[in-house]
């Protein structure tokens, strides 16, 4: 992985790379080691909630159950933020949830790529959330969906300071929502990556006092996957949650 | 490629990702939405509903077992009663038949008695009649034997002898 010339470079996980070559007039469209890893995501989320329904059995297979649980994890999650109005968006939210679910899991696997650990894949996600949320809002409450920037109940004097904050962290929401995603992927990948440099360094250090010690660092990256696998699962549910409680707020405003 | 620290950064690829991620995410969403998704609710639908009617069913065999129960119960009951009614009917006969027994008895006792006492009776004047005599023969034969015979005498004892014995 550390490349041949001077010190292992973390970051080069993220590296992309292409493998299909694709131009489309001016534009790059090559498919590369992210889009791989996206129609991997895809066809394992199809897989598994189209392909492991053997029958109609009362009791179901094991594979058939992830995918239940998860049709029910999801339409929970829907049915609590969002309500009844919710289900129309239940089929985006759910397929939001895997995608960034598996893309996040299929990273945890080593020599993998990690779709969500780019700024750009998270912030498209984010950016069509945020104008489609704000659509809806619009189209269910016209012109009216503005008092969402109007808070209730406070000093007129106060009012156009508040409505600037408001609008402003209704703005920032896409940037928080992918920043969130990405940051919290690449960091956990970069600190395996490096801590991983550290056990192959201190084992291969040829120094019988700190060749040892490199048990640390394993142990370490060890116990730090564990987190990173709960991470990976906690920033899909943040992710998805967050997008019910956008998509509550423009439906039931507040 | 990697001259930049960070390789989300480099723009290069940005199109390709957005192009791959739309792509992939619009067959996901179709495949999703018009067959797993419904497929999947139409699963667990069916379920709940053979569980629900399974629940229902075992629901009607309680309660129908409780019937039997009730039934059951009720027949031992009856069964008791009944037992019971036949116990004092058959104790009131018994009780009946030994009040008859012991009358008959008493009865049949006290005619023996009465026929004894009667007899007794008679023998028992027969043995003092006789005893008047035997007391005068034997008096009479001392009184002979000593003093001679003496048809005075001979009266007179007997009328004492009478009336001792009357005594």
């Amino acid at each position: 992985m550390a490349e041949k010339s001077g010190a292992p470079d973390p970051m080069h996980q993220f590296e992309i790379v292409e493998l299909v070559e694709f131009k489309l007039f001016d534009l790059n469209l090559s498919f590369t080691n992210s889009s791989l890893f996206m129609v991997f995501s895809v066809a394992l989320i199809i897989l598994l909630t189209l392909f492991t329904f053997n029958g109609r059995g009362t009791v179901p297979t094991r594979l058939q159950s992830i995918a239940e649980l998860s049709y029910e994890f999801v339409g929970k999650m829907v049915r609590d933020n969002v309500g009844d109005e919710g289900q129309r968006y239940f089929p985006f939210i759910f397929c939001l949830f895997m995608f960034v679910l598996f893309c996040n899991m299929l990273g945890m696997i080593p020599y993998t790529f990690t779709v969500t650990s780019h700024i750009i894949v998270t912030f498209a996600l984010a950016i069509v959330i945020f104008f489609g949320v704000t659509v809806i809002g619009f189209v269910m409450h016209g012109i009216s969906f503005l008092k969402f920037f109007v808070p209730s109940g406070v000093p007129k004097a106060l009012l156009p300071l508040l409505v600037v904050i408001e609008v402003i962290s209704y703005l920032t929401r896409p940037v928080s929502l992918s920043v969130r995603l990405f940051a919290n992927m690449m960091a956990g990948h970069t600190m395996l990556k490096v801590f991983g440099f550290f056990v192959a360094g201190m084992f291969f250090s040829g120094n019988l006092f700190i060749a040892p010690l490199g048990v640390a660092p394993l142990l370490f990256i060890t116990a730090f996957t564990g987190l990173e696998i709960l991470v990976a699962f906690l920033q899909a549910y943040v992710f998805a949650i967050l997008t019910c409680i956008y998509l509550n707020d423009a439906i039931h405003m507040h | 490629m990697s001259e930049s620290g960070m390789p989300q950064l480099n723009t290069e690829y940005f199109a390709s990702q957005i192009f791959w991620l739309v792509i992939s995410f619009i067959i996901l969403y179709i495949v999703m939405a018009k067959y797993a998704l419904p497929k999947i609710a139409n699963v667990i639908e069916t379920r709940e509903d053979i569980i629900a009617r399974d629940v229902e069913e075992a629901e009607n065999f309680k309660k129908e077992s409780e019937i039997t129960e009730q039934g059951y119960l009720q027949s031992i009951k009856e069964a008791q009663e009944k037992a019971s009614q036949y116990l004092s009917n058959s104790r009131n006969k018994l009780n009946l038949l030994i009040e008859e027994e012991n009358n008959d008895f008493e009865k049949s006792s006290r005619e023996l008695m009465q026929k004894f006492e009667t007899e007794l009776e008679k023998k028992k004047s027969a043995v003092l009649a006789d005893s008047e005599q035997i007391a005068y023969d034997v008096s009479n034969d001392i009184i002979s034997r000593v003093f001679g015979e003496n048809p005075l005498v001979k009266d007179t004892l007997k009328d004492n002898i009478k009336s001792m014995v009357k005594r």
